[in-house]
């Protein structure tokens, strides 16, 4: 059946290293079963991440399409993003009944924002190894993304940070918007993301 | 012997082969690679957007008018003319700052545009200038005319700001273009009614860009520099 309304288009940003790619293979298995979708990775010079979801078999191959971006990871998702506009539209085309398409940016800092014409929400990551200052810094990331998850929160004690001190900063940075702590390697907070994604996304 | 058409172009032609053409160098000048930073600055745009006063493409098209036809852009365009036909006006274009960043932006822009004309297109141009200085003194250096100076300068400022409000809104590159388009015709207009205009002229009255510039100062979290 096709898919009217076309799918649902969900922006993953973040750090390089913060776990986009963990968040996207533990999304995949959560929902593939139920619904229609696909994955578009934005990489920098490589298509490593694609290639993971690939042996990982969290998806068929045809439904994740790789996009090399060059250095210029923020301007793919943002003020041109032609290139991933052209791979939302060959999966449209290739899987007409699909229903949400994850789009993972190939590494961002706290400016990056998605164009709005490329996607309907936005997820942020960060995560506690970075360390505890970065909620403070407020940047559009944080502020206006539609979902903030902070990763990685096992690691914590090891890394000197208060998580208590860190819930009350991201509490205040996003001022009354949705945040998950999580650890997405151990499935802790996937459920409440997808429940996130259905709910506010409409699949 | 009776030239042809042919045998003039010719020479026309020889002879222009020792000038750049003026084109290809306001290409240069004023593309968004050409390294003078000017990507950094937002003209008091972030704040705005982050006071929840510029939401869509309709605000950014009304903010950047108003620029335009009543903000610091129709100073420079009387700046520009005026250093064009030999004015020596840097001290007065430093003074028309309205704001503590803007001046910043003025001497940081002209520093890093006097730096490449010197390092890399072997013209040398007086110290502590302002940005709108340095440029007109180089393009009549390079003989371009001062039609399409003015069109390159303010067609590349306002496509900077319009790609300041697409990353910073954000909104979407169709919008971006939209207002792209839009402003080839408002410039135009501009054009068309203020060739008459003096040095005795400048003054601008675009209070919301200006205060809001000062309010940019303090902002406790900034991307831009202005």
């Amino acid at each position: 059946m096709n898919n009217i309304n076309g799918p649902l288009k969900v922006g993953i940003g973040g750090g390089i290293g913060t776990g986009k790619t963990s968040l996207t293979e533990a999304l995949c298995r959560h929902l593939s079963n139920r619904i229609s979708m696909a994955v578009i990775s934005n990489d920098i010079y490589t298509t490593e991440d694609a290639e993971y979801l690939m042996r990982a078999q969290v998806l068929p191959m045809e439904r994740i399409k790789g996009v090399e971006t060059g250095g210029c990871p923020h301007t793919a998702i943002r003020e041109d993003c032609s290139i991933n506009l052209l791979a939302v539209d060959e999966m449209k085309n290739k899987f007409p009944d699909l229903e949400l398409i994850l789009i993972e940016s190939g590494g961002d800092n706290l400016a990056a924002t998605f164009s709005p014409e490329l996607v309907d929400l936005t997820i942020y990551m960060i995560d506690v190894a970075q360390g505890a200052d970065i909620p403070r810094k407020k940047a559009p990331a944080i502020k206006k993304s539609d979902l903030l998850v902070v990763n990685k929160v096992d690691l914590a004690p090891h890394v000197d940070v208060n998580i208590d001190q860190m819930e009350e900063d991201v509490k205040e940075a996003r001022n009354g918007l949705p945040y998950v702590f999580g650890e997405m390697k151990n499935n802790n907070g996937i459920e409440k993301i997808s429940d996130f994604l259905i709910s506010q996304g409409g699949i | 012997m009776e030239l042809t058409v042919w045998d003039v172009l010719i020479v026309i032609n020889t002879k222009m082969k020792k000038i750049k053409d003026p084109l290809q160098i306001l290409q240069i000048w004023f593309s968004s690679s050409f390294p003078v930073g000017s990507y950094a600055y937002s003209h008091g745009l972030e704040a705005l957007i982050d006071g929840n006063k510029i939401k869509n493409k309709d605000d950014v098209r009304e903010y950047l008018e108003a620029l335009l036809f009543y903000g610091s852009l129709r100073n420079d365009y009387i700046f520009l003319k005026s250093v064009y036909v030999g004015e020596e006006i840097n001290d007065l274009i430093l003074a028309s700052a309205s704001s503590k960043e803007r001046h910043i932006e003025m001497i940081d822009m002209g520093n890093s545009f006097r730096k490449i004309m010197k390092d890399s297109w072997e013209l040398v141009l007086e110290e502590n200038t302002s940005f709108v200085y340095c440029i007109s003194k180089a393009a009549l250096h390079f003989n371009i005319k001062f039609d399409d100076l003015i069109k390159f300068y303010l067609q590349s400022y306002i496509s900077n700001l319009i790609n300041v409000c697409v990353k910073h809104i954000p909104m979407s590159q169709k919008d971006g273009q939209i207002l792209n388009v839009n402003f080839i015709d408002q410039i135009q207009k501009f054009l068309d009614q203020s060739y008459q205009l003096t040095l005795k002229d400048i003054g601008t009255s675009f209070f919301i860009g200006d205060i809001f510039a000062i309010k940019h100062e303090n902002l406790d979290s900034r991307i831009y520099l202005t």
